[in-house]
């Protein structure tokens, strides 16, 4: 089983391609290579995402492992949702697929089908209860501005669902580009409030910094696996509990 | 043989290379060999083909992801058929990687559904079948209620109505969920929480909030382009919305309050939204009748061969038999 008993995952969430510092595929390679999958999705709706940009999203999400979905801002909510679930599975597969190759010389997709959904059940399983590190990494650059109230719609509703998990989680929002930064750590404004709350204006500066918004999800998540303590038992998931979903997230 | 696909091919949407019609794929576990016909449907995970298995017509899902394939084809196996032997969803044939050339393609093949989407049942027939549809849809639901899961991404795209007899199935098992798990998949527009009406925690009532938003949509009271806009607001400003779309008057029927008590949470169970769509059903005699002569001549076709075989002619004939014998026996007697 995996080493880190924690799935750290980032979402880039976009609609243009990077023109500023380090290049995110590089980022993303890196990342994973600790462990850390990254996946993205690029938006399309009147955007400037265009060819060059859908190839980067699609390299990114390569490099790093996980995902690449283009949608509309209106299918934000369900996307976020799926694409967090499935590129957590995504993670565990590559795990238990190493496992596999060392012990049997092949991965599960040279299993028989029906072994094969063993398998896929029981990462199931673990994906919906392992605790999961989540870096929402999202571009503020002037040509989301009007995306932003369902980006952040979206987020709210990402908290909401990651609530209703078995597993505990961790979540933390980075903008880019940042006022004096390349990129900045969102905090929400009050304990049990929604990181949604906190992102603010949108700079409507030129740069796209993904790469190093990428690097400062990375740093972040690794500095509080150190601090966070998942081991401790969570309390009983009932009705209530899922109503303040968000109160559970740990914002660093 | 493990890395036929990398990552990217697997997962970035790029998707597989399409089949072309009349390319032969052999079974690697199975052996069967199908022949692709067309393309009958795309989704967010998979690519569904008419084919030929032998001279047998499946519907044959192609998708990247091999171990969700095979968890689909796990929940389509064990229940897409009730306890009664009703189905639910089509019925399952087989998982296989398939090859094709030096390529290696994930797929499960099953009956091939014959059907249309609610959209154009309504378009084509009538907008009056639409609580025969909805109900018919819930009396799925409740069987997949009734063994714990729930079926979760409801939408048109995922129900068929068999053309010659006007079944529903429901298609995609991807979605179905255990209860009390987090819904696994869901699309905006048929969802409960994003409508603010709740959690989106797997229990009946979020299928029966579902089915009734669908009718809504089909109604067309809530259209693509409502949710495109919504998208931007809040959950309780999205149902304060809903809430008021559905009180127009120019709309209000008693159907549509139903659909309203459905969405809102309203209902018990699922037997119980049944109930009252039933309800619909008997006071509009028209539908009824039209529900009634569809289920005979459907469902009852074969049964009538067997339980009638004493029509007027056969009657006759009888009676003949028995004058004849009674002259016989005279005949002889005298
Ligand atoms: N057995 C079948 N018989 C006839 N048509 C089918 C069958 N299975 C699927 N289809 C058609 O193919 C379409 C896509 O199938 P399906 O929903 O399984 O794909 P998907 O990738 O899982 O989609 P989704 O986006 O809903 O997750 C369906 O909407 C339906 O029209």
């Amino acid at each position: 089983m995996p080493k880190n008993p924690i799935l750290q995952q980032i979402l880039l969430i976009t609609d243009g391609c990077s023109n500023e510092g380090t290049d995110p595929v590089y980022i993303a390679q890196a990342a994973r290579d600790r462990g850390i999958t990254t996946s993205v999705i690029g938006i399309l709706d009147e955007g400037s995402l265009g060819d060059q940009g859908r190839r980067e999203a699609q390299n990114i999400a390569e490099a790093g492992g996980g995902m690449c979905r283009i949608v509309r801002a209106a299918d934000l909510s369900s996307t976020m949702q799926m694409v967090t679930r499935q590129s957590m599975q995504l993670t565990l597969h590559q795990v238990v697929n190493a496992e596999l190759r060392e012990l049997m010389g092949q991965d599960a997709n040279g299993l028989p089908p029906e072994t094969r959904a063993k398998v896929a059940r029981m990462v199931e399983t673990l994906g919906e209860e392992m605790p999961v590190q989540l870096a929402l990494v999202i571009d503020v650059s002037a040509s989301m501005s009007t995306k932003m109230p369902s980006v952040k719609e979206a987020i709210r509703d990402l908290e909401f669902g990651l609530g209703a998990r078995v597993g505990r989680y961790e979540l933390t929002v980075i903008t880019y580009p940042g006022a004096r930064e390349h990129a900045e750590i969102q905090k929400a404004l009050a304990p049990g409030e929604s990181v949604a709350d906190a992102i603010g204006l949108i700079r409507p500066a030129g740069n796209t910094p993904t790469g190093p918004a990428l690097d400062l999800a990375v740093k972040s998540i690794l500095r509080a696996a150190e601090r966070l303590d998942f081991t401790e038992s969570r309390p009983q998931l009932d009705d209530s509990d899922e109503e303040s979903g968000s109160m559970r997230h740990y914002v660093i | 043989m493990s890395s036929d696909f990398s990552i990217y091919d697997r997962h970035t949407q790029v998707g597989l290379a399409p089949l072309a019609p009349g390319c032969t794929l052999q079974g690697k576990w199975r052996g069967q060999v199908y022949q692709i016909m067309n393309r009958i449907g795309q989704g967010a995970n998979g690519t569904v083909y008419l084919a030929l298995r032998g001279d047998e017509l499946v519907a044959l899902k192609v998708a990247e992801d091999a171990s969700a394939l095979s968890l689909e084809h796990e929940n389509l196996a064990r229940l897409g058929t009730d306890a009664a032997g009703r189905r639910i969803g089509p019925r399952a044939l087989e998982i296989d990687d398939l090859t094709l050339g030096n390529r290696t393609i994930p797929a499960l093949s099953m009956e091939y559904v014959d059907g249309m989407s609610i959209l154009d049942f309504v378009r084509e027939r009538g907008v009056d079948w639409l609580p025969v549809l909805l109900l018919r849809i819930s009396k799925l639901l409740s069987s997949l209620h009734e063994r714990g899961y729930v079926f979760g991404d409801l939408k048109p795209a995922n129900i068929l109505f068999v053309r010659a007899s006007a079944e529903a199935r429901l298609i995609d098992f991807g979605g179905v969920t255990v209860q009390g798990q987090a819904v696994k998949e869901f699309t905006e527009m048929f969802d409960r929480a994003w409508w603010g009406f709740g959690s989106r925690k797997a229990d009946s009532g979020y299928d029966v909030c579902a089915c009734a938003l669908l009718g809504i949509h089909v109604l067309g009271l809530v259209q693509k382009a409502d949710v495109e806009r919504l998208a931007q607001r809040a959950p309780a400003e999205r149902r304060l919305w809903l809430l008021a779309r559905l009180q127009d008057k120019q709309f209000r029927t008693p159907f549509l309050e139903i659909l309203q008590q459905a969405v809102i949470g309203n209902y018990r169970d699922t037997r119980s939204f049944i109930q009252e769509v039933g309800k619909v059903l008997e006071d509009n005699p028209i539908v009824a009748s039209a529900v009634q002569a569809s289920a005979v001549t459907a469902v009852r076709k074969p049964a009538r061969k067997r339980s009638q075989p004493w029509d007027v002619t056969d009657w006759g004939l009888l009676i003949a038999i028995i004058v004849f014998a009674i002259t016989l026996v005279l005949l002889i007697w005298l």
